[in-house]
């Protein structure tokens, strides 16, 4: 008796163990929200099958004989042995920090509680035993969305003291503190911003990759910021209102920059006056006497900038009235088989001409208000223009690659209207044999976003010669261009068909990559 | 016999990162068991040490799986007698380093500086050497100063360029004929060299290499152009030149990727053979034997002036036009250590020969530096 009961907590201790780290994963990508993640398990049935079906065997074959039992629990070890390891595998891999440790072990503690006292009381009863076994197997997504309420408070007072360390040190320090926002193009312009100020005029922090919480930007502080350090470009998101007046406290700045209002994660904020309020906190956070610049094509960040005028507020764009920055593309040019923009500057009276790596509208668009940016804090436009000839686009940002004679667009990133339109523009400028697309669609778009991949489809199937459209979540709206239309069920299977159809001379966008929360999920 | 345990030193915070580990790795396998126990040392990017069986796995750098190593240190107090394991807090014997670091914080004396105030035996230059080699611009301007022949250049600082950028591209252009060289001071593997026809090209290339390096460097264009490289090594008490080479360009210069990363022609590159895999002509037999002789013996004052020590590679360029010969650069820490050369050179010396003899060298420098006096009898501090 004692034998089978051990064996069978054994089982269960090493199944919880490996199962829970896969929805440990998926919270991590939920920004550690519970109430989200469990949207999410019930949204997408992420319910436990394989471990719930060994467990109800294992009740009957232990009514049979107890050492059947012995076989069931032998199963489920090699179940939770042979589960995905969401550290090794997945696009975005499970970061076993120190706040994901603690809401793994808080619902280890709440699993190994309630195991315990079912051992106590049905320790007699070791079919029934089994029988409960398979509701523990249903509770593992339960005990994980459960402890980052109960840890709350814990992980306030700890926010609350790694973010004091961070304020003193930024006291200490005093860097020109550089915020950036906008619905999309902050992370390219933040690196165009931290590259053209560190080259131009001085010891330069900018914050890594997409980095852009409090708790982010407070570590970025604390373990990056050096005694030298001028400057500290900081990209600042919007996750709900409210979210940028907050990291506007800890950094407050002395520039502002604003790229776009639109409407990425239009499902979190409900509307697009939400959305602008949210992101004019950077401007209402900036100094009287600071520095705002604002997308001057975008007429959320207009109006941002007409509503909260600083000492200087300037405008940079392409194509509107009464901009201070103005960029425009002359035409693509190939460097060493890779495209290469040519474009004009104006900036003060002077029309400055130059190359860049950069490639479409939109990144010639950053480039300006990362120049604008620059020069208005005292840095060479004609240093910047030479800059901006090596500048590279931000990875999975329409960062052209060339792969045996074929040219690959990787425009990885969470994809938006606007930013999916204009890289299909780019895809249709470049002077290629065949264009193809590979895509699952665009996400978190809320009440619009049937209608907005339904239109994005339609523009695709005209400038497309095949598109490679990856998974189910979008399948509906893109039903309009079936006839170019090639399915497939991953990634995985999309690259491979690619592979078959490319030839030397051909282009391929791979526009979005969504992360694992919307992928195919791995059997459970 | 117990083998004595050697330190082979690779990867490193460099742009060269990778070229490093191929070189750190050849010269594992090739060092003689019946001798010596390589204990793979791998630094990484951010500068981590790192020792352990697994390193000498090439598929291990594919995935980077530190997690499974020992982490381990190197402390500055003299006579540890090896590297400090962070775990296990011991010390892991090693009787003398192998460097085998390219670029940046490791062939340019920093790693060096390290290792004498450990006092630890290590092969090759010391560290005065390693980071006036390292320098193309002092380098060049030692070496000018005691009548060797180099191309004239200028320097130009970063700092210095960030005003008034236009009219300073304006002066470079004025004071010079295109096409110009533009190329980081201190960078090895031809990382970062950029030909430039125009002036435009000049400042988006002079912008470029403020990314590598916080100064450039300027130089004529020699058009048409051989390269030659000659070795030098500190053999029996005296510096001895190897044979000749032609390193063969798929462009106008030597590029990074000719060095590691080129395929197809007639002579096949193979990344994973490092600097041995690039396409060269090694002793070309119809190379005028005076040029030989002469870049031979440039190659020697070059390595005796600057005072290196180990095997260090000479890279000249050879004007066609105009029959001059001038020296280039030296790299203290060449790729493959430039075994391909010794090979074929006298005295005939294969990998694992090479290999010996630095090891050999290195502990004997040491034992001879050990010996310096470094106090003299003083009476300073009795009277007070």
């Amino acid at each position: 008796m004692l034998v089978d009961l051990a064996l069978l907590s054994l089982a269960h201790g090493l199944f919880f163990w490996r199962r829970s780290l896969r929805y440990l994963r998926y919270l991590q990508q939920e920004d550690y929200d519970g109430a989200r993640f469990g949207q999410f398990v019930l949204q997408r049935r992420a319910f436990d099958r394989r471990g719930s079906v060994i467990s109800l065997i294992g009740a009957l074959l232990v009514i049979a004989s107890w050492w059947l039992s012995l076989i069931a629990a032998a199963a489920l070890i090699v179940v939770a042995l042979r589960e995905e390891d969401p550290r090794r595998q997945g696009k975005l891999r499970l970061q076993l920090t120190g706040r994901a440790k603690r809401l793994w072990l808080t619902a280890w503690l709440l699993d190994a509680l309630f195991w315990m006292s079912a051992l106590f009381l049905l320790r007699h009863n070791v079919p029934l035993l089994w029988a409960i076994h398979a509701l523990f197997c249903q509770l593992i997504p339960v005990w994980i969305g459960l402890a980052p309420p109960l840890l709350q408070t814990d992980e306030a007072l700890r926010q609350r003291r790694l973010v004091r360390e961070a304020q003193r040190k930024l006291s200490q320090v005093a860097p020109v503190i550089i915020g950036i926002t906008g619905s999309y193009g902050k992370t390219s312009t933040k690196s165009l911003v931290g590259t053209f100020l560190e080259r131009a005029l001085g010891p330069t922090l900018w914050t890594e990759k997409g980095i852009n919480t409090l708790m982010g930007l407070t570590r970025e502080v604390r373990e990056r910021l050096l005694p030298g350090h001028r400057y500290l470009v900081a990209e600042m998101a919007a996750y709900q209102a409210g979210s940028i007046a907050r990291l506007c406290q800890l950094l407050p700045p002395t520039v502002g920059c604003i790229t776009t209002v639109g409407s990425m994660h239009l499902n979190r904020f409900g509307s697009h006056e939400v959305i602008r309020r949210a992101k004019s906190e950077l401007a209402q956070g900036v100094h009287p006497e600071g520095i705002l610049i604002c997308n001057g094509d975008d007429p959320g960040a207009r109006s941002i900038a007409q509503e909260y005028p600083k000492r200087r507020t300037l405008l940079y764009g392409t194509d509107s009235d009464g901009l201070d920055c103005r960029v425009r593309c002359t035409g693509l040019v190939t460097s060493q088989q890779l495209p290469v923009s040519r474009y004009e500057l104006t900036w003060q009276g002077r029309t400055l001409k130059g190359t860049t790596p950069l490639l479409g509208d939109l990144a010639l668009r950053n480039a300006a208000g990362a120049f604008c940016l620059a020069a208005e804090l005292g840095a060479d436009p004609d240093y910047l223009v030479a800059l901006l000839a090596a500048q590279q686009p931000v990875e999975q940002r329409l960062r052209p690659v060339v792969r045996g004679g074929v040219i690959y667009l990787m425009d990885g990133y969470n994809s938006n209207p606007t930013g999916f339109a204009a890289a299909l523009e780019l895809l249709a400028q470049l002077p290629v044999a065949k264009r193809y697309l590979m895509t699952p669609g665009m996400i978190e778009l809320g009440p619009i976003q049937e209608q907005e991949n339904t239109r994005m489809a339609q523009k695709a199937a005209t400038l497309c010669d095949a598109i490679f459209f990856v998974g189910q979540t979008n399948r509906a709206a893109w039903g309009v261009a079936d006839d170019r239309l090639i399915e497939c069920r991953d990634r995985e299977v999309a690259y491979k068909a690619l592979e078959e159809r490319l030839q030397p001379g051909d282009a391929v966008l791979i526009e979005n990559d969504l992360p694992d929360l919307y992928e195919p999920l791995a059997p459970l | 016999m117990k083998k004595i345990p050697i330190g082979v030193v690779f990867g490193g915070r460099s742009v060269e990162h990778e070229v490093s580990v191929l070189t750190g790795l050849e010269a594992i396998e090739a060092m003689d068991p019946q001798l010596y126990e390589p204990v793979p040392v791998y630094i990484t990017q951010d500068g981590r040490w790192f020792a352990g069986a697994l390193l000498r796995n090439r598929a291990f750098y594919r995935t980077l799986n530190l997690a499974a190593l020992d982490e381990v240190t190197l402390l500055p107090r003299p006579h540890m007698g090896g590297l400090y394991q962070l775990k296990q807090r011991q010390v892991l014997p090693i009787a003398c380093f192998f460097l085998a670091l390219h670029g940046s914080y490791g062939e340019d004396g920093p790693v060096q500086g390290l290792l004498e105030l450990a006092q630890m035996p290590y092969t090759g230059c010391d560290l005065t050497a390693s980071a006036i080699t390292m320098d193309k611009w002092l380098t060049k301007s030692l070496l000018r100063g005691q009548g060797l022949p180099v191309l004239p250049d200028q320097r130009v600082d970063r700092e210095q360029m960030r005003s008034q950028f236009a009219q300073q591209v304006d002066q470079f252009v004025a004071a010079s004929q295109f096409p110009l060289i533009v190329k980081p001071v201190r960078l090895g593997s031809s990382v970062g060299v950029q030909r430039v026809e125009n002036r435009d090209q000049l400042a988006n290339a002079l912008a470029a290499t403020f990314q590598l390096d916080r100064h450039a460097l300027i130089e004529p264009c020699i058009d048409p152009l051989l390269e030659l490289n000659v070795s030098v090594l500190h053999h029996q008490n005296q510096a001895t030149p190897s044979v000749v080479e032609i390193p063969i360009a798929s462009k106008q210069t030597l590029t990074y990727e000719d060095k590691y990363l080129r395929e197809g022609g007639a002579k096949v590159a193979h990344a994973s053979l490092g600097m041995a895999g690039a396409s060269r002509i090694i002793d070309p037999s119809d190379l005028d034997p005076a040029l030989k002789q002469q870049a031979q013996s440039l190659a020697l004052s070059a390595y005796q002036l600057l005072g290196c020590r180990g095997v260090v590679r000479c890279d000249f360029l050879y004007d066609l036009a105009r029959s001059i010969l001038y020296l280039n650069e030296l790299n203290p820490i060449p790729g493959s250590m430039a075994y391909y050369l010794w090979s074929r050179s006298r005295p005939r010396l294969l990998y694992p020969q090479l290999i010996h003899h630095l090891i050999q060298e290195a502990l004997s420098r040491h034992a001879e530096a050990s010996a310096l006096s470094r106090r003299i009898p003083s009476t300073l501090f009795k009277n007070i």
